[in-house]
């Protein structure tokens, strides 16, 4: 079930009616009641066979861990949980064996496993109600991509009584609005310049490629961030905050800024769970002693660390399908920009003094941004064509068949969006832009609208209601894409 | 949350769905389906006479501004295209709401079709109940035409639908919709100025009966008793048409059974050409299925003058009340005067509409 679907809507408006009707004691088990509804809603009902065996494992493992005297023994059992549940999520999901994963795997699992390394490091005691842990596993509004949670973050909130509150209503709404604008008539639109060309890339020009992979980059960051908004802005309507995902990624400077704002709890949970987890084996902690002989030590640790980015990208770019596409272009590709950037940053540096370039000019940093948001375009180019070959030949086409003909006379009107509705798709992007400025700069923009009075309010509500209604691309005769983040 | 917050959230969600009503109203597809209801629902209160319900040989046959200025009587076609037997329940109940009227005209040429209800005919469902005003009445009318549960949200909902109709939202002719509620000057009606010959076919000898399909029967059957059991009075019609086949025939012997058995009159414009000096080469508009202005002139004026021999109905001209009607009757005579030019001009050249296929029904 689509969370842009009417069916949902109605089902997530009854639910928070009943939520704040029922004994708040109540509340956490209504919620762990709709995550099931909404599992059992979305799929085939066998499959939630999976979750539950992840759960008791899960489960069971961490109890036995916080209970077990030897270190062993506790190393022993999370190891076996670890590769018993990422060997579910293998075959079930990276394999391609043909079998039916169930709804929301990866997300379900890297959660899960999250806890569980937690209770190791002692970091929080595990819960012994297994159907808190259920809740928090399989909470629905996350299910199907994320934010991943992390346990001690949110473990009060998700079972806490919660008291209707007019603020944590209305900007949750709000918010849920605004995941609407940026799913329904910013990403659906792009979707149809992306899809005509992206089904026949041989029969365009290089430019027009790289304008579709442009707005294929803005397609993908509106429909994962929309689909944020709307997961966060739902959470917030039950009183339960939830880590932001996104952080004006396309203000990044470089590659590593922008991983830091785009899926970040991703980010955060890889970080933790195992970029950190592996420099501290055996073999990332011998690497430096043994390259510091022939290389130095800030050059042997410096390569150490890069040689633990590429185990921690090569695994970012599996998780998104475990095809090369994938693999390249959402993650080894992203391992050599980083690796590059800093290996060539003496060069940049003379560079810069040369040309008498102050690194906090404006000029500079929009530069800096241009060229990250360029480079993961090209990621995103492999990412989103048929095969890596096909997005490889795409790339090639963008450099040896580029023209300027194809920009100036009309080829972009005739990609599925005609002038008006690139109109709309542009106005709505630099609204998009404003709202993103005003929160880097200044902080909530709903805090921004709250302090004005009530008609300045209204009318902006209600402008952005209708524009959603109006503009947005669903309803009979169209057929909206599923989230792109959903496949993940 | 306080009592002044919750009323802020009930107040902007009235606000809201007013605005929502409004607004989908407005981008309702524009059209003559559209302007008729929309001028249904303009009508003063209890001011129509006679409403006529049924498909498209509805509004280009029978014209309520003629049988205005040469009978007294209103008549106002609540019709659409390829509109479904399910559709006339719902349509009764609807005009019962600002409406007393004297008369139900029931044009039953679809009754006799086998309608599978499928995605090209959604868009003929949509002209009954997306020209509805929001009301109780259109949830059950789409109840009754939309057998697929899951997808009846978008036609209670029929934003759903238009909402890729905003570009419309400037014109002055969508904008006066926002209450659904604008004067048709000409009352419903649609004239034809075109030509296309018929050749006349005669089945009116055959006496045999068939049934008509289960679902329009069961819907036949409910409309009955529901005019029964409100005490409406009520005539099945079928416009003059060129009949399919013999089976058609005997669709309408056997709708006749069951009309008559249940006390209603049932008139079949076929079995009554050479009364209304109708001639199938001449007065259609596309070969047979909708008449043409001159073909209207004669169905209409017949037709009023069996509903003035048959019921009782006062004649109101020289009513102040009923001023709009004499200008939809002057209206409809100045563009009668031009249509018959055009048509006979089109007969003398022998230049005739062209008909698709689709168009026959």
């Amino acid at each position: 079930m689509s969370i842009t679907s009417f069916a949902f809507i109605c089902l997530y408006t009854g639910l928070l009616i009943l939520y704040y009707l029922i004994p708040k004691k109540m509340q956490w088990g209504l919620l762990l009641a709709a995550s099931l509804g909404f599992f059992l809603l979305s799929g085939e009902i066998w499959l939630v066979i999976y979750p539950l065996v992840s759960l008791l494992a899960v489960y069971g493992g961490a109890l036995y861990i916080h209970r077990a005297d030897k270190d062993q023994n506790k190393k022993i059992i999370l190891a076996s949980v670890i590769v018993f549940c990422v060997f579910l999520l293998c075959i079930l999901k990276y394999f391609h064996l043909g079998l039916l994963a169930p709804l929301g795997i990866s997300f379900y699992t890297l959660t899960l496993l999250g806890y569980l390394i937690d209770v190791f490091y002692e970091i929080t005691p595990p819960e012994t109600n297994i159907l808190k842990l259920g809740l928090f596993g399989y909470y629905f509004p996350t299910l199907l991509s994320g934010p991943l949670l992390r346990y001690n973050d949110i473990k009060e909130e998700l079972y806490a009584r919660h008291p209707l509150n007019y603020k944590q209503i209305t900007y949750g709404v709000q918010r849920i609005l605004w995941g609407f604008f940026k799913k329904l008539v910013i990403s659906e639109r792009l979707a149809l310049i992306v899809n005509t060309v992206y089904d026949k890339p041989e029969a365009y020009s290089g430019s027009v490629i790289a304008f579709a992979g442009i707005c294929f980059t803005l397609q993908l960051y509106t429909d994962f961030s929309g689909y944020m908004d709307i997961v966060i802005g739902i959470s917030e309507t039950f009183g339960i905050s939830m880590p932001e995902n996104f952080k004006a990624p396309f203000f990044a400077r470089n590659i590593q800024e922008y991983w830091r704002r785009w899926h970040i709890t991703l980010g955060t949970w890889l970080r933790n769970y195992l970029f950190y987890p592996l420099l501290r084996t055996k073999v990332f902690t011998e690497m430096p002693k043994k390259l510091k002989i022939r290389l130095g030590k800030k050059r042997a640790k410096q390569i150490t660390v890069f040689a633990a980015m590429l185990i921690l990208w090569f695994t970012i770019g599996y998780w998104h399908g475990g095809v090369a596409k994938y693999i390249i272009g959402s993650g080894i590709l992203h391992w050599f920009y980083i690796v590059t950037g800093e290996l060539l940053e003496p060069v940049w540096q003379k560079l810069r003094t040369l040309f008498h370039i102050r690194e906090t000019g404006k000029g500079f940093i929009f530069f800096q941004r241009v060229r990250t948001f360029l480079l993961v375009t090209i990621g995103l180019i492999l990412f989103r064509a048929e095969n890596l070959e096909t997005g490889a030949r795409m790339l090639l086409r963008v450099v040896t068949h580029w023209d300027f003909v194809s920009i100036l006379n009309g080829t972009l009107l005739q990609l599925g969006l005609d002038t008006i509705e690139i109109t709309i798709a542009v106005v709505s992007l630099v609204m998009l832009l404003l709202v993103s400025t005003y929160q880097e700069g200044h902080g909530s923009v709903r805090d921004y609208i709250a302090a004005r009075k009530l008609p300045v309010r209204w009318i902006l509500y209600y402008a952005l209601l209708f524009y959603v209604i109006l503009l947005g691309q669903y309803g009979p005769g169209y057929s909206a894409s599923e989230f792109i983040y959903q496949g993940f | 949350m306080n009592k002044k917050q919750a009323f802020k959230i009930v107040l902007f969600a009235a606000v809201f769905l007013y605005l929502l009503q409004s607004l989908t109203y407005i981008i309702r597809t524009n059209g003559d389906v559209k302007d008729r209801f929309v001028g249904f629902y303009a009508e003063k209160k209890n001011s129509v006479d006679v409403i006529m319900i049924g498909s498209s040989p509805v509004y280009p046959c029978f014209s309520g501004p003629q049988i205005w200025g040469e009978y007294g009587i209103t008549c106002y076609p609540l019709s659409s295209n390829v509109q479904r037997p399910q559709a006339a329940l719902g349509l009764v109940r609807e005009a019962q709401k600002t409406q007393s009227p004297d008369l139900y005209v029931f044009e039953i040429k679809q009754f006799a079709s086998d309608f599978n209800e499928d995605s090209d005919s959604m868009a003929y469902t949509r002209g009954v109940t997306d020209n509805l005003k929001y009301s109780w009445n259109r949830i059950l009318t789409i109840n009754e035409m939309v057998s697929d549960a899951s997808d009846r949200y978008t036609f209670y909902f029929d934003i759903f639908k238009y909402h890729s109709n905003w570009k419309t939202m400037v014109l002055p002719s969508q904008i006066r919709c926002f209450r659904y509620e604008y004067p048709d000057p000409w009352k419903g009606f649609v004239q034809k100025a075109g030509i296309h010959p018929a050749e006349y076919v005669d089945y009116s000898a055959i006496e045999e009966q068939t049934p008509i399909p289960d679902y329009n029967e069961n819907s036949l059957r409910e409309l009955l008793a529901y005019l029964k059991e409100h005490d409406l009075n009520a005539l099945f019609v079928l416009a003059p048409y060129q009949l399919e086949s013999d089976i058609k025939q005997k669709n309408f012997n056997y709708m006749e059974s069951i009309i008559s058995e249940s006390g209603y009159e049932f008139l079949n414009l076929n079995e009554h050409l050479t009364e209304m000096d109708f001639d199938f080469e001449e007065d259609f508009y596309d070969k047979g299925v909708h008449t043409n202005a001159v073909g209207s002139k004669k169905c209409s004026a017949y037709l009023a003058e069996y509903i003035l021999e048959t019921y009782q109905i006062k004649d109101k001209r020289g009513d102040q009340a009923y001023q709009s009607w004499d200008l939809a009757y002057e209206k409809w005579l100045s563009g009668y005067g031009e249509a018959e030019k055009q048509i006979k001009e089109a007969i003398r050249n022998q230049v005739y509409t062209e008909v698709q296929e689709e168009d026959e029904e």
